[in-house]
């Protein structure tokens, strides 16, 4: 076997898995960084879009990209009213308000089961064909995730950087005191921020729908990474979230191409580990006065 | 005579900001000096690097003739220094005098195994503790709500509480990190009355991180004076209020008070 | 300020002392007393069993409980339980171990572990301590999975020996029930001497005020590892014990579903005192069977339930009873 050609596709399957957790990262770091609430049920929101781009991409054969569009405004909306109702009450204790997303964790993936059976459901890739570059050979509907997960990214960083509504966000989570002098409404934010990062979610799951198979428990293996790359990343960092995810992708791809997915998953905790003693607030993290 | 508290040189960099620089100054025992200075001149950062909440960049820092740079805000409080809070100065669910036991933790002498067997030498030292800090709550007028909850007490009241807790860890130095904020003026006399008292009466040494310059100004034996982080002045109230580096720095500001 | 308030009603003051004494010790001395007699009264073993495991539940929610009191929450507990479940049976597959020390090997070991996880922690609190037990948790199943030549994988570790008290087997559900009853009341003895002590004053301090705890002289980071520690070798210990009845061990036997078990239990009877892990245990134990008819649901109620009480009951069904008994002695406190 080429050794070239192995490397490639280390580096793509790298590229895929860390935009799917560089997606999902971002939005469990808004998340926590805007509200302080560590959301367990991240992956079952990422299961929901999975679902969502299952169903409306194979009963309803429209184009993929209505599909994730679909996929990000429902369960960016049923995201909003988890907040409204099961979140809010526990602004005040992050304690309760985490043990809660644990509950409402359970409570999905369960009904999940429940409404659609536990057997995974193959869906069949939204494009066909590789692109030939020299020797090498890559999937067209591996490159097509990697340049979608770019583009929401890019989407999601303009709206933080250049809306009103993004630059709220930040002050937020800057420093909820002085935002609330300034006027920003946080009643109207949080339920927002919440619904933005488990659409985020949602759309990771839509994508990664092709590429792996779509089942009520396919959100534990990106929720567990995203807490890994959270810790790599610093909790509620952004830029932290892109660069851990991306780094852990590709870790994971060349040391499961390596040694095997279980040394892998091993190896990356130890590296979690390690962070944590040289570094207790993440890679990018800031220290906590 | 020695000092209780040398600071010496001290700095603290967030980033790429001082927060400190240099910083130098003595506490003898049996004084009452203030810490002062504008918004941000970094007394704050002073007080937390000198109780070991934070770490210094660098410089020493030596209590009762040792060294307590690198040491557990907790260690520093077992040889003496101990400090309070501007915010969270009690514990909000428990009694008033489960407050002041929580306080005199480090100074209740009991094995921590004896205290799980509730052996009786246990039972002699935790009432002897108990009564201890019922003189306490005695001495802050708070003994008639020893049994109410912490944070069922007026504002002022939970105030005096943060201070019976920090007494009851005897100390032989009493850091107030601004003991008066958010009192009327009423409140705030009568607590530098307190303060005064107290000093008598418990035979500690006191520093002060304060706003309010009418008390300081009054209670004060001697005022360290901070401004961006570096020290400008010190010196008797007299001198400091006369001082034209300190009016500038004030000026320079809105806090001329 | 406020001045001193008026007294309460005074006359009633002896009455009511009286009654605090000694009701607690009839209600607890009838209680052991029904414990001891009931089990003999049922011909259906099924009861016992349910019972059994009652007593193991609220073992674990109590010990868990013992980690927040210092104000975190496990998310690995069941890889404590999982370890010195593993451990004990391993011990005794292997080298012959009696199961009575490899109980108390299991939670040596389980506590030194959850002690060397702390160090590492040491400066993590609250969200990262949370992710890091809930990824340690992760990985030990994954290598419990995986390492197949000790733990035999997915198939599990069978034939494993009951407790053995002097030669006395305790083969049957109901020998099993009292030598779990003796374990559950030395658990709560001890956990309730120790939020007695000055231990429980320290747990007590750091979980409600964590910087003033350490500005009273109190080693927050010190007395975390001492709860964790604790917390997590008990329950590793009744890991064992409860391997040694169940008598048969697999990755799946102890998941993350049963840390979420651990956490309903113990905020559903209520979080902040120690009767709330056993009343918890003692009101979700048994719930599986109640809702046969909803298969596939239990876990969906279960999650309603830990939300509900959540929202409604934020310190759980302890506080309906207490202030129960607050009104009917006429001690309720004045708004």
């Amino acid at each position: 076997m080429d050794y070239s050609i192995l490397l490639a596709q280390a580096v793509l399957n790298g590229l895929v898995i860390g935009a799917m957790y560089m997606l999902m990262a971002v939005g469990f770091t808004l998340v926590f960084g805007i509200m302080r609430v560590v959301n367990f049920a991240h992956g079952e929101f990422y299961m929901l879009g999975a679902f969502t781009g299952f169903f409306t991409y194979v009963y309803w054969e429209i184009p993929f990209v209505v599909c994730l569009i679909i996929a990000a405004s429902t369960v960016g909306i049923l995201g909003m009213l988890v907040e409204r109702t099961l979140i809010q009450p526990f602004r005040a204790d992050e304690m309760s308000g985490m043990i809660a997303t644990l509950a409402i964790s359970v409570i999905i993936q369960n009904g999940a089961v429940l409404l659609w059976g536990p057997v995974p459901r193959a869906m069949p890739d939204i494009v066909t064909g590789t692109l030939a570059i020299g020797p090498f050979n890559f999937p067209w509907s591996r490159l097509v995730v990697i340049a979608a997960a770019a583009l929401i990214f890019a989407c999601f960083w303009l709206f933080m950087q250049r809306t009103r509504l993004g630059r709220a966000m930040r002050a937020v989570a800057q420093d909820t005191e002085t935002a609330l002098i300034q006027g920003i409404r946080v009643n109207y934010i949080y339920p927002l921020a919440f619904g933005m990062s488990v659409a985020l979610a949602a759309l990771a799951g839509a994508l990664m729908g092709p590429v792996f198979s779509v089942s009520p428990f396919v959100g534990a293996t990106p929720m567990l990474k995203a807490f890994v790359v959270v810790i790599l990343g610093g909790l509620g960092s952004v830029p932290g979230a892109v660069v851990g995810g991306l780094m852990l992708g590709m870790i994971e791809s060349f040391t499961a191409t390596a040694f095997g997915s279980l040394v892998s998953d091993i190896l990356q905790l130890l590296l979690v580990i390690l962070i944590l003693l040289v570094r207790p607030a993440g890679l990018l993290g800031q220290r906590e006065a | 005579m020695t000092a209780l508290l040398q600071v010496d040189a001290i700095s603290r960099r967030f980033g790429g900001l001082n927060a400190l620089k240099d910083v130098s100054f003595a506490i003898h025992p049996g004084e009452i000096v203030g810490l002062i200075g504008p918004n941000g001149a970094g007394k704050t950062t002073c007080f937390n690097v000198v109780s070991g909440v934070m770490p210094p960049s660098a410089g020493a820092i030596r209590f009762d003739g040792r060294s307590i740079v690198g040491k557990k805000p907790s260690e520093i409080v077992s040889q003496g220094l101990v400090r309070t809070f501007q915010a969270t100065t009690i514990f909000p669910e428990a009694t008033v005098i489960e407050n002041v036991m929580r306080g005199a933790f480090s100074t209740t002498p009991v094995s921590m195994l004896g205290s799980v067997f509730n052996t009786r030498a246990t039972r002699a030292t935790m009432s002897a503790t108990h009564r201890r800090c019922e003189l306490l709550l005695d001495r802050l007028s708070l003994a008639p709500l020893a049994q109410r909850k912490a944070r069922e007490l007026s504002y002022g009241g939970q105030r005096r509480l943060g201070v019976a807790i920090a007494l009851a860890a005897r100390p032989k130095l009493l850091m107030l990190d601004e003991p008066v904020a958010g009192l009327n003026p009423e409140e705030a006399a009568d607590f530098g009355r307190l303060i005064r008292e107290l000093h008598k009466t418990e035979n500690i040494t006191i520093l002060l991180v304060e706003h309010h310059m009418r008390l300081v100004m009054g209670l004060c034996d001697r005022l360290v004076v901070l401004d961006h982080g570096e020290k400008i002045a010190e010196g008797v109230p007299a001198d400091i209020r006369a001082n034209r580096k300190v009016i500038e720095a004030y000026l320079g500001t809105e806090e001329a008070a | 300020m406020h001045g001193p308030r008026p007294p309460a009603i005074d006359q009633d003051e002896p009455r009511i002392a009286a009654r605090r004494r000694w009701l607690p010790a009839a209600v607890i001395v009838t209680l052991l007393a029904l414990a001891l007699i009931l089990p003999q009264l049922t011909t259906n073993q099924f009861y016992v069993h349910l019972a059994n495991l009652m007593l193991l539940n609220s073992i674990f929610a109590i010990s868990l409980g013992l980690i927040a009191s210092v104000g975190q929450i496990s998310l690995g507990h069941a890889a404590f339980v999982a370890a010195g479940a593993y451990i004990s049976a391993l011990a005794a597959l292997s080298f012959k171990l009696p199961p009575l020390l490899g109980i108390v090997l299991a939670g040596l070991v389980t506590g030194l572990a959850a002690v060397a996880l702390g160090k590492i922690l040491l400066r993590l609190r609250g969200v990262y301590f949370v992710l890091v037990t809930f990824l340690a948790g992760q990985v030990f199943t994954l290598v419990a999975l995986n390492w197949e030549s000790v733990t035999h994988g997915a198939n599990g570790l069978l034939g494993i020996p009951a407790i053995s008290i002097f030669g006395f087997p305790l083969s049957t559900r109901l020998r099993f029930y009292y030598f779990a009853l003796a374990a559950f009341i030395l658990v709560i003895t001890f956990v309730w001497a120790l939020m007695r002590s000055q231990y429980g004053r320290a747990f007590r301090s750091i979980a409600e005020n964590i910087r003033l705890a350490e500005s009273s002289g109190i080693d927050v980071s010190h007395y975390q590892i001492v709860a964790f520690a604790l917390g997590s070798g008990i329950a590793g210990a009744a890991g064992a014990a409860t391997v040694h009845y169940i008598r048969f061990l697999s990755p799946d036997s102890f998941t993350f579903n049963d840390s979420i078990a651990y956490i309903t239990m113990l905020v559903v009877g209520g979080r902040h005192t120690l009767i709330g892990g056993v009343l918890g245990a003692a009101f979700l134990t048994p719930l599986p069977e109640l809702l046969r008819g909803f298969v596939g649901a239990q876990h969906i109620i279960y999650g309603a339930i830990l939300l509900g009480v959540l929202l409604f009951i934020p310190n759980g069904l302890v506080s309906i009873g207490s202030s129960l008994w607050r009104k009917s002695s006429g001690t309720e406190e004045p708004k």
